[in-house]
């Protein structure tokens, strides 16, 4: 296991947006909370939503024209591998892979720990997170589940995130060309074409 | 804080036929259900006729012939369904399958023995235990305070085809030192309705995977008021 955050998030709305940064500083808070070997990882004043960790700052995406002031960097604490076997989730997403560059690759999200059934946010992460093996496996429409959580080795729990690639199974030839005759039936049925 | 989730994790229990011996992480990874660092770091316990036991990274799997349990204690949950949804949804789907369970399973840390007794009389009032259970509170034992050992709820459900039931176990944490810590158990039961029997385990795995995030939810939600007046 991997920790993992992502390079930047961007939120889908406006309020969106508040309800990100509060978010944010809830997680930087409750890191303050913990005297664990993760506050080495952060910076002097802790403050995690703001930080850029030298290591990461040369493959972040620079900021482009356009960008509102909700496009919050939230910057991550150095990859570091975990062990153990509890491991409880604070935040989870749900993820789809919308582009795969050479180093990274960006995904829309929806909030599964507050039951969202739609993205409401988009983040980009390092491929280099992730296990080598998986990385092939990271194509567009790819489905992951991103955790941020504590995790328990010992008498001591880290804070820590996760990238889980789901190892769904992939829709046959038959199925898809089923599933495609159907919806082009329905939208026959609606008079839509 | 006042009440500290300590520990999490979740487990499916298939009920139906198997064949335990076909379950290997060799056969995890020719199907691509495993990516080959997890099945190089594999822990077989036992592949025989009757029982395989294994740990494939963080989830553990073991097969019987009429039950199949995979559980793990590291989000995402889901990694459990997702396995099912795999083995039982796209490879084994015509594999019998009659019950589905979906658990969690949970220890809390009480800030205190004295506010663990509190919450125990809270569940499980003493009053209508007549003489006896006020024996319970004159006890002059003092370090073993005399109270509720387990105490469960269910609720019966229905969504047709399929019906099952809800139920919550309370009871205090073995795991958990200075009884001070609380386990939650919660069993979110899947059967099918009239005709009942064995179904295909692809339909079953579907409906599984389908609910899953909104029975881990629920359990977030039933725990969170348990434990709202500590």
């Amino acid at each position: 296991m991997h920790n993992v955050l992502p390079l930047q998030t961007w939120a889908r709305s406006e309020n969106d947006g508040a309800e990100t940064k509060e978010r944010i500083s809830a997680y930087a808070s409750r890191l303050k909370e913990l005297a664990t070997p993760t506050d080495a990882l952060l910076p002097a004043n802790n403050d995690l939503a703001l930080a850029v960790p030298s290591t990461a700052a040369d493959v972040l995406r620079p900021a482009s024209e356009g960008d509102s002031e909700d496009d919050l960097a939230l910057v991550l604490p150095m990859t570091m591998a975990i062990g153990g076997s509890s491991f409880m989730a604070l935040q989870e997403w749900e993820g789809y892979v919308t582009a795969v560059g050479n180093s990274t690759f960006r995904a829309e999200l929806v909030d599964i720990s507050n039951r969202k059934r739609h993205e409401t946010e988009a983040a980009e992460f390092l491929l280099s997170d992730l296990e080598e093996d998986d990385r092939a496996d990271v194509t567009e429409g790819a489905v992951f589940r991103w955790v941020i959580g504590y995790q328990r080795r010992g008498g001591t729990r880290q804070r820590v995130s996760e990238i889980y690639l789901r190892r769904l199974p992939r829709p046959s030839t038959g199925e898809i060309e089923t599933t495609t005759r159907r919806a082009d039936e329905l939208i026959e049925s609606l008079g839509l074409r | 804080m006042t009440v500290e989730l300590d520990t999490s994790g979740c487990t499916i229990v298939l009920v139906g036929q198997f064949n335990p011996a076909i379950f290997h992480p060799s056969w995890f990874l020719s199907h691509n259900l495993i990516n080959e660092a997890t099945a190089a770091e594999s822990q077989v316990h036992v592949v025989h006729p009757d029982i395989a036991q294994m740990e494939l990274g963080p989830v553990s799997w073991q097969a019987e012939q009429q039950r199949v349990t995979i559980s793990t204690t590291s989000a995402p949950l889901i990694r459990v369904a997702d396995l099912a949804v795999s083995v039982f949804g796209k490879l084994l789907t015509h594999t019998p399958i009659a019950q589905v369970g979906i658990n969690t399973h949970r220890h809390y840390r009480l800030s205190s023995a004295e506010v663990r007794h509190e919450f125990g009389r809270r569940l499980a009032p003493i009053g209508p235990w007549g003489e006896w259970g006020h024996r319970l509170d004159t006890n002059p034992m003092k370090d073993s305070k005399s109270g509720v050992q387990i105490i469960a709820m269910r609720e019966y459900w229905a969504d047709p085809p399929w019906a099952g039931y809800i139920q919550v176990k309370v009871e205090p944490s073995t795991k958990i030192g200075h009884d001070s810590g609380v386990y939650v158990e919660k069993n979110h039961h899947i059967d099918r309705m009239a005709p009942r029997g064995d179904v295909a385990a692809a339909e079953f795995v579907q409906y599984t995977a389908k609910r899953f995030d909104d029975v881990i939810a629920e359990s977030d939600w039933i725990e969170k008021q348990l434990f709202a007046d500590i």
